[in-house]
């Protein structure tokens, strides 16, 4: 997992985010930006794919039919991605293993984002102490890579993947906190935080109203680049097998299923590593164009 | 200077205990008896609580974790719960083959993503800029495990040039090491461009320009020497990450470094092993950060004599108490 924080400043949008114009104004950027619209719409396709997933698979992620298992991609009209080793449709597993790991991937990110901003946010907002506990443990989550905390995680919690999904959400927490916390802590000390202070508004108020608006615009950027990370971690853990477990259609899991044929029907591998390749550059485009279009500073 | 070493060293040592508390508290969290793992499940619960006293897993938590941080400061780093040999000398053992993974990942990473990425910062919205950006982009999506399987397919298996698994000698380093190198000098490029693209737009830059120096001279002597930290910062995340990338692919290519043999203590409740091995992992992760702060001083001089006021203050304040 990417561990670097975006060096976005907090406020780039300016005050507040609600602001119609400044909105519009974000979104005619990032409709001129062709690779962005491009990851958008294969993101969406994607997920109308992972929501009809009952609908649009041929067959049922489970459905068996032994007298063609490993049949290789475009030799039956029925099955043209293929079957594996026990006769399922790859196709079919594919498309609901686009459920699968959209799901896990957003889980283990909404888990991340919003234990990272609460801690960084208690952190960056009354500093001190608190503030300085807080990043210790911040620190000491960073002190190992990301991957070797998530299966150590994975491992106790035990192998499944709501587990995994927590374990690389936990793992993540670190990033968020970060960089709320160093939005928090330059806008904190903004005049118009100092003039809802003056009216007597209460810390909840301040927060919610005045602060959060006003960092939001890294968390949204970081919070769409995690989520590609989050797909190839929890596939990895998958791998180790210590996330999905069989028959469950997880991307990663099917990877590791195939491994065992590797020689002789290497696309039981090749195919759901596409699936995730393709589905996380489309995040990555659009979370690219984001990040130009909240701080166009930064655009190269 | 010196006194900034120490400081960091020694800032060093919380960090430290609190991740062998945190992994020592995750691993005891778990269901599963190690005691009933080593004599196996058909084992006399009189023998599984008999080993359980013998092994301190009956003592309160807290007085395990004292006990094993005074033995892990003399150097012991206990046995292994199923070989009953000596983590240290386990670990060490295993440590150079990760090691090497990384390091030669990392400068797989350096050689390719680093030019790559100034050529295309040069040379923006050319050709040369668009492919390898949408290639880089590209390698940033990929796990690396599955890359990994793909270079076997490929070049194990297909071709028959390059062995598939095991590490004993160079020609075994070079698909693991491409495995984690591609992914990160994917990264690398990416994080190249967008600082030479930030730096070349800096005024000192067109100045450097209109003195009338090569565009060699300007991108060699005044753009690449102040790109060269964040690109710094980079490598250093890289390398630490490479070692958790490590992990992975070790069990990929059935490499008997760190990463596979912790993954397989992991899963079979081996405590000691994965303690220990974390602590490796989380000295090296430090040391690694500490190298790449100190160098920045090396390369930049404002950041030299920040350092070296923040030790004279440090003097100033400690002769005043």
């Amino acid at each position: 997992m990417n561990r670097a924080t975006l060096p976005i400043a907090a406020g780039a949008l300016g005050h507040p985010l609600r602001n119609r114009g400044k909105l519009r104004e974000v979104w005619s950027r990032i409709r001129r930006d062709k690779a962005a619209i491009g990851g958008l719409i294969a993101l969406v396709l994607l997920g109308l794919v992972g929501i009809f997933a009952n609908q649009v698979a041929p067959y049922g992620y489970d459905d068996q039919n032994i007298p063609v298992a490993l049949t290789a991609p475009g030799v039956l009209r029925q099955y043209p991605l293929g079957t594996d080793s026990v006769g399922r449709d790859m196709l079919s597993r594919l498309i609901y293993g686009t459920r699968v790991s959209l799901v896990a991937g957003l889980s283990a990110t909404a888990i991340a984002t919003f234990l990272g901003m609460l801690l960084g946010g208690i952190g960056g907002f009354y500093g001190g102490k608190l503030d300085n506990a807080i990043m210790r443990v911040m620190d000491i989550l960073l002190a190992v890579p990301g991957i070797l905390l998530a299966i150590a995680v994975a491992a106790t919690l035990g192998p499944g993947l709501r587990n995994a999904v927590v374990a690389v959400g936990i793992a993540a927490i670190p990033i968020f906190a970060r960089v709320i916390r160093g939005s928090i802590l330059s806008v904190r000390e903004m005049e118009y935080i100092e003039a809802a202070r003056a009216i007597n508004a209460r810390d909840l108020r301040l927060m919610l109203k005045h602060v959060l608006p006003n960092v939001l615009a890294p968390v949204i950027v970081q919070f769409t680049l995690v989520i590609g990370h989050a797909i190839m971690e929890i596939a990895a853990l998958s791998f180790l097998g210590l996330g999905a477990q069989p028959p469950v259609p997880e991307w990663g899991a099917m990877i590791s299923f195939g491994r065992g044929y590797l020689r002789d029907y290497g696309y039981m591998m090749t195919l759901p590593g596409i699936a995730i390749m393709l589905t996380v550059f489309s995040i990555n485009l659009l979370g690219d164009g984001l990040r130009d279009a909240l701080d166009p500073r930064l655009k190269h | 200077m010196g006194r900034y070493v120490m400081h960091r060293i020694l800032s060093m040592i919380p960090v430290l205990l609190g991740v062998t508390l945190f992994i020592f508290v995750v691993l005891h969290m778990a269901p599963g008896d190690p005691a009933r793992e080593m004599l196996g499940s058909m084992a006399p619960p009189e023998a599984v609580e008999k080993l359980r006293n013998e092994l301190g897993l009956n003592e309160p938590l807290l007085v395990q974790f004292v006990r094993y941080i005074g033995h892990v400061l003399t150097g012991d780093f206990g046995m292994s719960y199923s070989s009953r040999a000596p983590v240290l000398e386990a670990l060490l053992s295993r440590y150079p083959a990760t090691l090497t993974l990384a390091g030669m990942s990392t400068l797989i990473m350096v050689i390719i993503g680093l030019p790559i990425g100034i050529m295309s910062a040069t040379r923006q919205y050319s050709l040369l800029d668009r492919l390898p950006t949408a290639v880089a982009l590209m390698g940033v999506s990929m796990p690396t495990f599955w890359i990994g399987m793909l270079l076997v397919l490929i070049f194990a298996l297909h071709f028959r040039w390059l062995p598939a698994s095991g590490f004993s000698t160079p020609i075994h380093w070079i698909l693991p090491a491409f495995a984690i190198g591609f992914n990160a000098a994917a990264i690398c490029m990416r994080m190249t461009r967008s600082t030479v693209l930030e730096v070349i737009r800096q005024d000192f830059i067109r100045t450097a320009r209109a003195k009338g120096q090569s565009e060699h001279r300007v991108l060699a002597h005044h753009a690449l020497k102040n790109a060269l930290i964040p690109i710094l910062t980079v490598v250093g995340i890289q390398l630490g990450r490479n070692l958790g990338g490590a992990i992975v692919t070790e069990t990929v290519f059935s490499i008997p470094g760190l990463g596979y043999y912790m993954l397989q203590s992991i899963l079979a409740r081996d405590y000691p092993v994965v303690q220990g091995g974390v602590i490796f992992i989380a000295v090296t992760f430090s040391l690694v950060n500490l190298t790449v702060d100190l160098l920045y001083a090396l390369i930049d001089p404002r950041i030299r004599s920040q350092y070296r006021a923040m030790s004279k203050k440090k003097t100033e304040k400690g002769g005043a108490a």
